[in-house]
């Protein structure tokens, strides 16, 4: 399946329920773009469960309230989300998300990596374990 | 001629979505529906397409539709406010005893961050939201 462009990047269907959002430019993430992430995502899925890896990848890329609400709202049960990935390679980014984490408080699973590697390993233990279950 | 008839229009798989007048997107279901996740985003693109940033208002018409609305979309249409989303009001159109009850739970449980009212009729309901919006 063909990426999908967004203002900052791209959204991939990376390996089977896995779909990979990665950051080509610096910018903030307003309420259209987190509509048009969200969107790819639920296109690229098909309906079915998945897992979402955001990579950061070096880029500045600060969030409104809003665009870390709505990313927050959206569940496991209803938005077939099994677990979110989150790589970034800067303080910024990392101070960033540990504030989504810990104050929006979103109802999916989101951790925090360092690496591509370590965060896609996590995940395929995600997909796992829920077919496991 | 109604000119409402040449607004800007977007046809969702449940709703249209109209600009009716500057400002005023009105929201029509088209079909009975459970409204899930990919319906509500579907709406939201079309709504932000229509509006362009700008303040504005949403009517959602039921048209005497039986829809229902899932706790997601629930919660992602009760973050939008006059703030970031520019949403200044929201004005829902019931019918039915369901429309009802599915509009005032919104209200009630999802607590939307922007004011919103019920209407029985298109006109209250178009009368309140140039209120709200005069208010901006």
């Amino acid at each position: 399946m063909k990426p999908i462009p967004f203002d900052l990047g791209e959204v991939i269907l990376a390996e089977p329920g896995i779909v990979c959002v990665t950051l080509l430019k610096d910018g903030e993430v307003d309420e259209q773009m987190i509509v048009t992430l969200i969107k790819a995502t639920i296109q690229l899925s098909a309906g079915k469960p998945y897992v979402i890896l955001l990579d950061f990848n070096g880029k500045n890329v600060p969030s409104t309230n809003l665009a870390k609400q709505l990313v927050a709202a959206r569940s496991e049960h209803e938005s077939h989300i099994l677990g979110r990935a989150i790589v970034s390679q800067n303080l910024q980014n990392t101070i960033e998300i540990n504030y989504f984490i810990q104050h929006y408080k979103p109802s999916v699973e989101t951790r925090l990596f360092k690496n591509k590697a370590t965060a896609m390993e996590w995940l395929k233990l995600v997909i796992l374990s829920q077919k496991t279950n | 001629m109604n000119p409402s008839l040449h607004s800007p229009t977007i046809c969702t798989r449940i709703a249209d979505i109209r600009l009716e007048a500057e400002g005023l997107v009105l929201i029509t279901f088209t079909q009975d529906a459970e409204l899930d996740e990919a319906c509500a985003i579907e709406i939201l693109s079309a709504i932000l397409t229509l509006t362009l940033g700008k303040p504005h208002c949403l009517l959602y018409d039921f048209n005497q539709k039986s829809v229902l609305l899932s706790n997601i979309a629930k919660r992602l249409a009760s973050r939008r406010g006059p703030d970031e989303s520019k949403l200044m009001g929201r004005a829902f159109l019931t019918y039915t005893l369901q429309n009802d009850l599915e509009a005032g739970h919104f209200i009630h449980h999802a607590k939307p961050v922007c004011e919103t009212q019920i209407f029985r009729t298109h006109s209250a309901a178009v009368d309140w939201l140039k209120t709200r919006l005069l208010s901006r």
